[in-house]
């Protein structure tokens, strides 16, 4: 009977030979990441641990981007604090601007295939396209992980999805997260871990990868893991990262359950205000105006999200009444969208650009509450009400292509009915 | 203090009770633990603080996904604050789970349809065993060697202060 890759991971850094569901065990942690949001909590927790060394504090980062550029004093002595323990300690340190945790990590080259990876965020299930058990843990669990490098974890049972055919031109990764999501509901996957499998990853680059593993956090998935390939090896050969241990699941894994899904009849989705589970295809969905369209977040602040929607808007002004909001997921990635032209395309269509950071996605930073009753078209990974400042707003949630046709046409909109809004061929 | 067999009474509630909206400050900016904990619930059961007070040796009883939607180890510190036991729940939400275990607080994930407000409870978090004084017994899910322990410190923090670290590659479970 074999193993599926989480249950691999996991006996390795436990330094078993094998481990099953439900086993605890006390595990090696490959590196750590520490958000502001989580960040005051996670230094005060310190104190309880006495006198120890932090001796992974140089495997530890520390990422400025929630409360990034702070609203009030509070923030900004959070991050003063963060800032001065980093150096301190010798943490890496990732300041305001320079983008959200779950991008920069691998971005600069932190992780690596076969890797266990803890960070102060549900949705650090994202690594887990780069074939490296991500888990959401909180400041206790940080301050342990940076005093002893281990962290007791449980075993948890995993589902297998595999994912056939291959997504149409103008479906994303995150059009199946949200299919999954009214397929399974929100918290559908809680405690377990997802592995992806088929046609259809294989297919999918990088950033669309990284989406697919991130919005399952909405899941309540524990952690979601990909097989690696060739892609996987280079894109993180080309950022720094070190050796990969590549982790593949056994052929008679035990699964909880598998789910199998023909992704080339998905269509671009949306999930309705204010539940992420209550999904729709935008064909299916009557006129509704919005007022204000985001673009960004860990979930869809990439590249290619942004190369998709420079596509749909190239030329052309939004439609009159909207207002946009493009938020880079990195610094890496705003530098590369002002050298391709991206930040161009969307200034001159009427939007603008913000430094990169968590402000997209939930209203931490206070300069992105919607009015009362406005109509919001997100990237986001979650739109619970209230989540950008305003239980009147209402909030719903697409992919890139999809928030950049809405806000072209100024009302809810399939991103294959506009000009460019398949930019990218069949994936 | 030994938490191999904890006993109480019973405070309930019901499903999917998120701790974020009901035991923190997410939404109740600058308001500290006291304040939260004198609030604690009340939205979903009416005087549930005042009940809480009232006695002795809290044990809260809910339903499926107890703390879900919540990643704030606060609601771990206010629980312990306002002076509950344990927490028996169908099932919990696993960030909440980490964060309760993590700061000393029981939890059992046992059968809890039946339980009522005021019942007598002894828990026996090793084995899982659940005694309902009046009702069938039943069994959850015991806790394994090495959560026992992180519980008996107080916490996971105090419990490396205590030992200075982890035991050699322990692998309880």
């Amino acid at each position: 009977m074999g193993y599926t890759i989480v249950e691999k991971l996991l006996a390795a850094h436990a330094g078993l030979a094998c481990v099953r569901p439900g086993q605890t065990v006390v595990a090696a942690v490959d590196f750590a990441m520490l958000t502001d949001a989580r960040a005051p909590n996670a230094l005060k927790m310190l104190g309880r641990l006495g006198e120890q060394p932090l001796r992974f504090a140089p495997k530890t980062a520390l990422v400025l981007d929630h409360y990034s550029p702070p609203p009030n004093r509070e923030a900004a002595k959070a991050h003063s604090d963060m800032r001065a323990f980093a150096q301190q300690e010798g943490t890496v340190l990732y300041d305001i601007g320079d983008g959200i945790c779950h991008q920069v990590l691998p971005e600069k080259g932190h992780l690596t295939c076969g890797d266990l990876v803890v960070g102060t965020d549900s949705h650090s299930v994202t690594y887990g396209a780069f074939n490296a058990l991500g888990m959401g843990v909180e400041g206790t669990d940080l301050s342990a992980v940076m005093a002893t490098g281990q962290l007791w974890f449980q075993v948890p049972q995993t589902i297998r999805i595999e994912l056939q055919g291959r997504l149409q031109p103008g479906v994303w990764a995150k059009d199946i997260t949200l299919t999954l999501l009214g397929m399974l509901g929100a918290e559908g996957a809680n405690y377990l871990a997802i592995e992806f499998v088929g046609e259809a990853v294989a297919h999918m680059d990088m950033d669309d990868r990284m989406t697919l593993c991130n919005h399952c956090a909405e899941l309540g998935a524990k952690a979601v893991l990909l097989q690696a390939d060739q892609k996987t090896l280079d894109w993180l050969a080309a950022r720094g990262a070190r050796t990969p241990r590549p982790v593949q699941a056994d052929p008679d894994a035990q699964y909880l359950k598998t789910i199998l899904i023909d992704v080339s009849a998905i269509q671009p989705m949306v999930a309705r205000p204010h539940e992420v589970d209550d999904v729709v295809p935008v064909s299916t969905v009557p006129s509704v105006p919005i007022r204000f369209a985001l673009i960004g977040t860990c979930t869809n602040g990439r590249l290619d999200d942004l190369r998709q929607a420079a596509a749909i808007l190239r030329g052309k002004r939004l439609a009159p009444g909207v207002r946009m909001i493009v938020t880079p997921a990195s610094r890496d990635i705003y530098l590369q969208a002002a050298r391709e032209g991206l930040i161009e395309v969307f200034t001159e269509a009427g939007a603008s650009v913000e430094a990169a950071g968590c402000g997209t996605c939930i209203s931490v930073t206070g300069h992105l509450i919607p009015g009362d009753h406005e109509t919001v078209v997100s990237t986001a990974n979650r739109n619970f009400k209230g989540r950008l400042g305003n239980e009147l707003a209402e909030i719903w949630l697409g992919s890139a292509a999809t928030v950049a046709a809405s806000a072209l046409r100024g009302e809810l909109t399939d991103p294959r009915t506009v000009e460019h809004g398949t930019w990218r061929a069949a994936a | 203090m030994s938490l191999a067999v904890l006993t109480g009474q019973a405070l309930v509630l019901g499903d999917a009770v998120s701790t974020d909206l009901h035991c923190s400050s997410k939404y109740l900016p600058g308001k500290d633990n006291a304040y939260v904990a004198a609030h604690a619930f009340e939205r979903l059961s009416a005087g549930f603080p005042d009940r809480l007070r009232a006695c002795a040796s809290p044990i809260i009883v809910a339903g499926e996904h107890f703390g879900m939607n919540s990643s704030r180890e606060q609601a771990a510190h206010v629980l312990r604050e306002m002076g509950v036991r344990a927490v028996l729940a169908k099932s919990f939400a696993r960030a909440f789970y980490r964060n309760g275990i993590n700061n000393g607080l029981a939890l059992l994930a046992c059968p809890t349809e039946d339980i009522q407000e005021g019942d007598t409870l002894t828990v026996h978090l090793g084995s899982g065993a659940v005694q309902v004084a009046g009702r069938p017994d039943r069994s959850g899910e015991g806790l394994p060697p090495v959560l026992l322990e992180l519980l008996e410190a107080g916490g996971l923090l105090s419990y490396l202060a205590l030992h200075g670290g982890w035991p050699e590659r322990t692998t309880a479970g």
